[in-house]
């Protein structure tokens, strides 16, 4: 009965080091990873887009991992591995969470709102051509870069 | 035959596409000449540092049509998996119309 419950405690032991060294595994190939999760082009003016100028707005948030943020904080406290409560609270932080999205979740939604002002400032002219707009997650393990990019062309012509 | 053998080989010869995105502007009456670029990366493991491989694209298509107006742009994001965590790709395609001088959309 000894031997066997050794025998299990040396399996986990094994188990969750081979879990940490393909976490660090992907941690090491994920850091600073950037993904792109949508990309539209609109429509293009050539004159503009060869002659014109470019310019690239970008406006970002900060995106939080709240499930390695949740095992963290087990790590922290002692609880990794062989806590409930632990899972049971990631659980039902999952719950909030749960829908089709795009990136880590977001401290506000608004972030992108002030595009259009961006937009103006860039291009005062206001003849805007090619304008590729584009939401990517720039990931950093716990948090993310939660970016809307645009790219376009200004008209140099009044 | 080895049971193993059907796994192992839909395993290896599985490739998969995913739709990621796809948009478009509105159609030109005027649809004789379509313009058509793409934009690729392939990635090992995933790794990506930036999306600055699709800022041709729109340059691409511009030079098709010079002088003219690039409509109707149909944008495609695709994903594909070569193989699964070691080798993936994504690709951007865009197509559309020229239309010459200030046609309607």
């Amino acid at each position: 009965m000894m031997t066997c419950r050794t025998a299990s405690k040396e399996r986990n032991r094994r188990m969750v080091s081979m879990s940490k060294i393909f976490s660090l595994v992907l941690l090491l190939g994920g850091t600073g990873c950037v993904a792109m999760h949508h990309a539209q082009v609109g429509e293009i003016d050539s004159k503009t887009v060869l002659e014109g100028e470019r310019f690239e707005i970008k406006l970002s948030a900060v995106g939080v991992d709240t499930e390695e943020v949740l095992d963290g904080a087990a790590d922290v406290a002692g609880l990794a591995g062989k806590s409930e409560e632990a899972q049971s609270i990631a659980d039902i932080i999952k719950l909030f969470q749960m829908g089709p999205r795009t990136g880590y979740p977001t401290f506000k939604d608004h972030y992108s709102d002030e595009v259009i002002d961006k937009l103006r400032a860039a291009c005062p002219s206001g003849s805007v051509s090619g304008l590729v707009s584009i939401r990517e997650s720039a990931d950093y393990g716990m948090v993310s870069g939660e970016i809307v990019k645009l790219i376009g062309y200004c008209s140099r012509e009044p | 035959m080895n049971p193993k053998m059907p796994l192992l080989l839909a395993a290896l010869l599985m490739g998969c596409t995913h739709l990621h995105s796809v948009s478009t502007t509105s159609v030109p009456v005027q649809r004789d000449k379509k313009v058509e670029a793409e934009a690729y990366r392939f990635m090992f493991m995933m790794m990506n540092f930036d999306n600055n491989y699709i800022d041709g694209l729109t340059r691409d298509l511009a030079k098709q049509c010079p002088g003219g107006q690039v409509q109707g742009i149909l944008t495609k994001h695709e994903g594909i998996i070569y193989f699964p965590l070691f080798a993936h790709g994504v690709r951007v395609r865009a197509s559309g119309y020229c239309v010459s001088g200030g046609g309607t959309p």
